[in-house]
Order: C-alpha cells, then structure tokens, then sequence
C-alpha cells in the first residue's frame, strides 16, 4: 500500500516538474560571502553571484555575460523543491582585480530549445567594500569568527620583504575547529611558506577571541598598486539542528562546515631609484666576505674560492654567478651554493657561494675585491659591499685538467679516468693483510696501575716503618730517657743562650735532676738534689757553690731583670755544672 | 629433567650467538675484501661506501679508506683518515702512512715536514697502553725480584731491570698524555675567536688541513690550541683524527 501511494506521488512531482518548465524563471543575485546585501565590492575581496533558476531541476552551468572581467570560481548548486516547483541555485565566488563599474548579466540558460535570460547586476567595486550600515551592525554583533590578513607594511619597494600574517579569531568557549585555509593565488608576489600556526587569546569589542595566526614572507614583484586577493579560512562549527535532535550526543556530535574570508590587502609597491651599476638584491645585508680554502697551491690544482654574505632576505633566489675581474691567468668554475641557517647574527642568514679556482701559470695572483650592491629600503639607498682581495701562491707544476674537488669519481667524465692513475701511484697500497676489524683495546685502569706498581714496594715500606717504629719507641724508654739526658740539658742550654733566655736554666736542671735519676720533674726539691750530690761525693764547698747558683738562677726564673742583675756569665756556669754531673754521674 | 631443559637452552643460545657473530664478522670481512677488489679495480667510491660500511674500523681499514680519499681527490678527508689510522698502527706501516700524508699536503700546497719528535709521538702513540703497562710492570717486578733473590751479578740485573722499568713508565706516562691530547683537523678555512661566539675578537685564521689540538668543546664550539694560541672554532670546521 505504502509502496503504491509512494509510487504516485512521484509520478505526480515528475508531471508538476513538467509542466512548470514552461514557465522558467531566472534571477541574477549579488551578496556578500557572509550573506549581505552588497552595495559595493572591493578590489580582491570576493563576492557571491548567484543564478535562481526557478522552474526548472536542471542543474546546467548557465552562462553569465560579463562575468569573465572576474576571477570567478563556482562554489556550488543547490536544488530546492517547495510546493512541487524546483529551483536550482548557482552559486560563484567572484573577485575583481580592479575598481571601477561592472555589469554582469544577463545570465542565460537553455532548456529544451528555449532560452531564457536573468536580469543584469550593476556591481560598482571600489578598493574598501561597503556593506549597508544596518548590516555592517548585525555583521558585527554576530560575528563569531573573523579572519584577517595583516601586514608590516604597506609602502614597499620592489623585491622588498613583507612579512604578513592572517589571524582566525573565533570566540572564546564555541567549540570551532579551523579546517584550513585557502591562500589566494597571486602571480604578482613571490610568496614563501607559511611557519606553522601559534596560538593566543585576544579581547575584541568586549568578547574574548582565541586566535590562530600563521606568518610568512613575500615580495612584490613589480611596481604600482598591488592587491593579494583575500584569503580563504573553512572551519567547522557544531550543527545547531541536527537529525537526531536531543539523541546526537549518541552518535558523536555532527559539525557544520563554514567558510570565511579575509580582507584583501592592497601595497603601494614602488620601483627601486635609478641607478648606474648591477644591484644584486634587495633587503639588508651585514657583511660580504671572500675566502679561499688555501692560499698556495700547484698549477692547475683545484682551489675553492667562497663568497660569503650575511643579511636578512630571500636567499633562494639571490645568486652570484660571477667572479668579477679575475686574472685571466686564473679560470674558475660555479660549484656549491647553499644557505647556513643558524651560523649567523638573530634574523639573519649566511649564503655560501663557492667556486673552484684553477691556476694556469705559477706566481703570485690576487683575486681582487668582489662588490655587492643592494638597496636598503630602510634607508632607501643603495649600498655596496666589499669584500678583501684574496692573495694565491701558485707553485710550480704539472698543469692538469681541472677536477672539482668534491665531485665524485663517477661523475668526472673522462678528465677524472687521465687523473686517477697518477694519484694511485703517488701513494702506497692499501692494505689487505693487516688487521682491519676494530677490537676496542682495554688499558689497566690508572688506580689499579698504580697499586700495582706500589705493591713490590710495599715490603720495604713495612720494614722501615718496624725500624722507624722501634726507634721510636727505644727513644722514648726510661733507659733511653736517662741516656740522653746530659745530652738532652746541653742542647736546651746552647738553644737558651742563644736565645738569651735565662730563666730556663732553672728548669733545664731540674728537668736534667728528674730524667737522669726518675723523679718527678713537679715534685723535685732542692732538698732532694743536695741529697743526690751527698750520694756521689760531692763535697760541702761543692754542694755550697751549687746552692749559691741555684739560688741565682732561681731568683732569675721568678724574679726576673727587673729585680736581680743578670750574670753573663751564668750560662758559663750552667755549663760547668753541666760538666761536672756528666762526670760524677 | 629440568637441568636437562635448562643445560639445552644454554648450549642452543650460545650456538645461536656464536653463529651469529660468525655470520657478522665474515660478512664485515667479505666486504672488506669486494672493497679491497674495487680499489683494485679503480672503483674507489664504491670501495670507500663499503670500507665505511664495516662497523668497527680498525687501522688498515682508515689506512684504506685514507687511500680511496685520495684517488677521488678528497685530499683533507685523507689526511684525516691517515691520521686516524696512526693509533693502532704497526710500526712498518707508519712510514707509507706519513709518506700518503705528505703526499696529501704537497697535493694541498702545504709544505708538511715530520719531525723526529712527531715520529716518535706516532710510533707511541701506534702503541697499545695495555701492552706498555704490561711491560713495565713485568721489569719493575723482576727488579724487586732480583734485588731479594739473585746474588751474583746483582748489580748488573738492577740496572738493567730498572732502566727498562723507567724506559716503559716514561711511555706509559707519554701515552697518557697523547690519549688526553685530542688534535683535529681543519676541514674548512675559517676563523677562530676568544670566545665560543663570532661576536668575541677573532685571534686568528685557519687554513684548510691545519692540525690543532682540542682542549674542550662546548655546545657547537671547540676550545683549540694553535701554535700556542687558544681560542674557540665552529665544530662544523674541524673534525677530529
């Protein structure tokens, strides 16, 4: 049943769709890319032109006179049938490269051998596109996203550099996803990669944006005004209505995909001043510097002459082809060039330009100063560089085809087959016997070395220190202790005299009294000496003269100068005493 | 039963190793031999892709490698694989190496003597150190040996013993000192300064195959001593031998 009702009403839409062809309808429409009405386009920013065709379900490109004085692209077609009647929607971006007036229209389409025509669209475009007040309002209220381009500068010198920017600004908390952006093609600039996007946070008309910016370098390539059409930035953003109502979260959120795009930007780009010489770039360069990787060499040997230059510019395409004013006694040849990124200052790069120097006849050559000129747009006038001239010591010798140095044997051609036997037999064989495989060599480490070494000694270490030891020892015995006491007093005495320290004679005595006979040198009274000296036969007028020299070295060690005159002699008289216990004792 | 399992897998990986260090090194030793062939044939770039190939390169093999250099006119790449090939080196084999070295700065343009000091830095250096600690622990040792247990001629054998004892020490200690000193080659004519930084004053110019001797490095900067001057060069200059 289902199937018969569906059945009918097909054939009835069909039937409809036939008869309402007769009556064909088209519309030309502009607007601008975020659905405005258009009042005025701008130069590079692009707009919509749209075909309504109503009537009709073909969905047959139709031709727009006028249209071809704009880069257009088709962006899509839409079908909508309402109450039974189709129409077919054409949709086209279209950008003009020049202000002025324009008139696109008609737009014809044929149908079934009939053609029908649209009505014409005046479209005035200007360098700023103008938006009706009420819709520049509504524009801004709503914008959830904006995407612009932003350059350093908009006064420029041909060739200069121009570092631009675009920013996706979306609002902070929609959860919007950048898709890509579309650059727009340009023949007028040399443009270089985009550096990868960063990221930030930025407060517009009281809302907070998150951004995504990406920068990157170009150059104008002839003078007068330069537009570079907008830029193109698709992102997605959740779908509002989706088919499953409250039950999407279900099957992973669907997102609506949008487009957006950015103003145009427009250079004045101004053609460099006259000049009367070759100016080799554009930009700002520090230093131009000449080098050879040797200063004497033979005849005919290869010599790699390098020109080195510092700056800040588009080095990819800046090339020294010549080595100007070279002896004529010296040929030289193009080879490497390359760029040194990181070698050089902050923002500035280091280009290498070498070449291979043969000298033909032995002497001396100069290479003379190698000049570099540019134009400083900053202070719009030219400037040159200069390198040092570079000296060469050629010797003499067997003139040889020139080889480069670095080429491998492979690519020298026959040149290279004359030259390889000769430095085959200039140096000895390779070797084929000897031992080739690497075995990693282990030395005794230093510490373990040095006990080793100290080991033998070790023996006669352990002997004298028992020999050491046992001096020691002995020296220090109360035999050893009596033995050396006279011994011991005489050194103190010589060292006090000649110190002139006679108050330690005292003790020097009394210190002689106590090692030699083992009393205890605080304890020892005069009483307990006079009572050794009776012991060993010293007589009373002895033992008396010893009292009275006691008593006077006494009074010298407690008293001091102050109070008792000094006796030169008294160290005379220690020192016959001295004598005298040595030979009674 | 167990121990059985155990001992198999035991015996099984040992094989399995064994064989595989068989497989590898006749492989290195193949290649050094298609390479030997190449350099014969005159194909010196694929003789020197297949002698870089072989992982541990020892003297003979840098001593090649230096000759393959030379032939396709890479002469400061030479120089340095000679030099590289000095350590380790047999005695006989360092005069064709000095021999190739000079041939290589004539090439250059640079006048290269050798001086005897130098000679006798490479025979040391051609030195392995465990051999010459080895050596002169055996004498020292057979010093103190004799001084305890030999009577008749005691004299003699001291001195003898003992000079050889302070001949080897004093290598030993030369050896230490050229194992610290790393030298290097200048691979590009450049310049170097009083500091690790272009911005500091710049001491002095170095010519391509210059040797200089290496203190420290840091970051991309090696601290050099040339002819007594010390100062700073670019890594990407110099490349050490």
């Amino acid at each position: 049943m289902v199937k018969i009702v569906g059945n009918y009403i097909m054939i009835f839409c069909l039937l409809a769709s036939i008869l309402k062809t007769q009556g064909i309808q088209i519309t030309l429409k502009a607007k601008s890319t975020d659905g405005f009405k258009l009042d005025q386009a701008a130069v590079g920013q692009p707009f919509v032109v749209e075909v309504v065709v109503e009537g009709s379900s073909s969905s047959k490109r139709p031709e727009i006179k006028g249209i071809e004085r704009f880069r257009t692209s088709q962006t899509g077609v839409s079908v909508q049938i309402i109450n039974g009647q189709a129409s077919v929607t054409h949709s086209f971006h279209v950008i003009a490269s020049k202000p002025g007036e324009y008139i696109i229209g008609p737009a014809i389409i044929e149908d079934k051998g009939n053609t029908y025509e649209s009505n014409k669209l005046d479209v005035s475009v200007s360098d700023q596109q103008l938006l009706d007040p009420e819709d520049e309002l509504k524009r801004s209220e709503n914008q959830k996203v904006i995407f612009e381009l932003i350059p350093d500068k908009e006064d420029v010198f041909v060739g200069e550099k121009i570092n631009c920017r675009f920013r996706f600004y979306y609002l902070k908390g929609d959860n919007i996803k950048l898709e890509g952006v579309v650059p727009s093609e340009s023949k007028e600039f040399r443009r270089k990669k985009n550096e990868k996007p960063i990221g930030g946070t930025v407060k517009i008309n009281d809302q907070v944006y998150n951004y995504l910016e990406s920068r990157w370098i170009m150059y104008p390539k002839r003078a007068g005004i330069i537009t570079l059409p907008a830029y193109q930035a698709i992102y997605k953003v959740p779908a509002e209505d989706s088919f499953f109502g409250g039950f999407s979260s279900f099957f992973g959120r669907s997102y609506e995909q949008k487009e957006i795009f950015s103003n145009p930007l427009t250079f004045n780009v101004q053609s460099l001043p006259p000049y009367d010489g070759v100016v080799t770039d554009v930009g700002q360069f520090n230093s131009f510097y000449a080098s050879v990787d040797r200063a004497v060499a033979k005849q005919g040997d290869g010599i790699v002459y390098t020109l080195e230059i510092e700056g800040d510019n588009d080095f990819d395409t800046l090339d020294l082809k010549e080595v100007k004013n070279m002896p004529e006694k010296l040929k030289y040849y193009d080879s490497k060039r390359y760029v040194l990124d990181n070698s050089a200052k902050m923002g500035m790069k280091k280009k290498r330009f070498e070449f291979i120097v043969q000298a033909m006849e032995p002497g001396i050559w100069t290479i003379p100063v190698q000049e570099f000129t540019y134009f400083d747009p900053e202070e719009k006038k030219y400037k040159t560089l200069k390198t040092e001239p570079v000296t060469l010591k050629i010797l003499k010798g067997v003139a040889k085809p020139f080889v480069p140095l670095d080429q491998p044997q492979g690519k020298q051609g026959d040149r290279g087959k004359d030259k390889v036997p000769e430095a085959h037999d200039e140096i000895r064989d390779i070797q084929k016997h000897r031992r080739w495989y690497g075995v990693s060599h282990k030395a005794i480490p230093l510490w373990v070395f040095i006990l080793v070494m100290l080991f033998p000694l070790l023996p006669f270490g352990i002997t004298l220190g028992k020999n050491m030891s046992r001096k020691v020892s002995e020296r220090y015995s109360p035999h050893m202790i009596k033995k050396y006491a006279f011994s011991k007093a005489i050194k103190s005495l010589r060292f006090a005299s000649k110190k002139n320290d006679f108050r330690a004679i005292c003790s020097i005595f009394i210190t002689l009294f106590a090692e030699r006979f083992g009393l205890n040198e605080i304890l020892i009274t005069q009483d307990d000496i006079i009572k050794i000296l009776q012991e060993k036969e010293f007589s009373q007028q002895e033992i008396n003269n010893w009292e009275n020299f006691v008593a006077k070295i006494s009074s010298f060690a407690y008293y001091g100068t102050d109070k008792v005159r000094f006796d030169k002699n008294m160290f005379e008289q220690a020192i016959f005493w001295l004598d005298k216990f040595k030979e009674k004792f | 039963m167990c121990k059985k399992i155990i001992l198999f897998f035991i015996v099984f990986t040992v094989c399995f190793l064994g064989m595989n260090i068989v497989c590898l090194a006749s492989k290195q030793e193949e290649m050094f031999l298609t390479a030997n062939n190449l350099y014969e044939q005159k194909k010196y770039k694929q003789a020197l892709d297949l002698y870089k190939k072989i992982e541990k390169k020892d003297s003979a093999l840098l001593y090649n490698i230096g000759n393959c250099e030379f032939c396709l006119g890479h002469y400061v790449a030479a120089i340095i694989a000679w030099n590289k090939s000095k350590k380790g080196a047999a005695l006989g084999n360092l005069n064709d190496i000095n021999h190739n070295i000079s041939v290589a700065y004539d090439k250059l343009g640079i006048s290269h003597e050798v001086s005897f000091w130098q000679e006798m830095k490479d025979i040391i250096n051609s030195f392995f150190l465990f051999y010459l600690q080895l050596l002169f622990l055996i004498f020292w040792f057979l010093f103190f040996l004799v001084f305890m247990f030999i009577k008749k001629l005691r004299g003699l054998f001291l001195g003898f013993t003992l000079s050889l004892s302070f001949i080897f020490l004093s290598i030993v200690v030369i050896k230490y000192r050229l194992i610290r000193r790393e030298e290097a080659i200048v691979t590009s004519a450049t310049s170097f300064f009083a500091g690790p930084n272009e911005k500091y004053h710049k001491l002095g110019d170095l010519s391509v195959a210059d040797k200089i001797i290496v203190q420290k490095k840091e970051k991309k900067w090696y601290k050099i001593d040339h002819d007594g001057v010390v100062g700073w060069v670019l890594i990407d200059h110099v490349e050490k031998v």
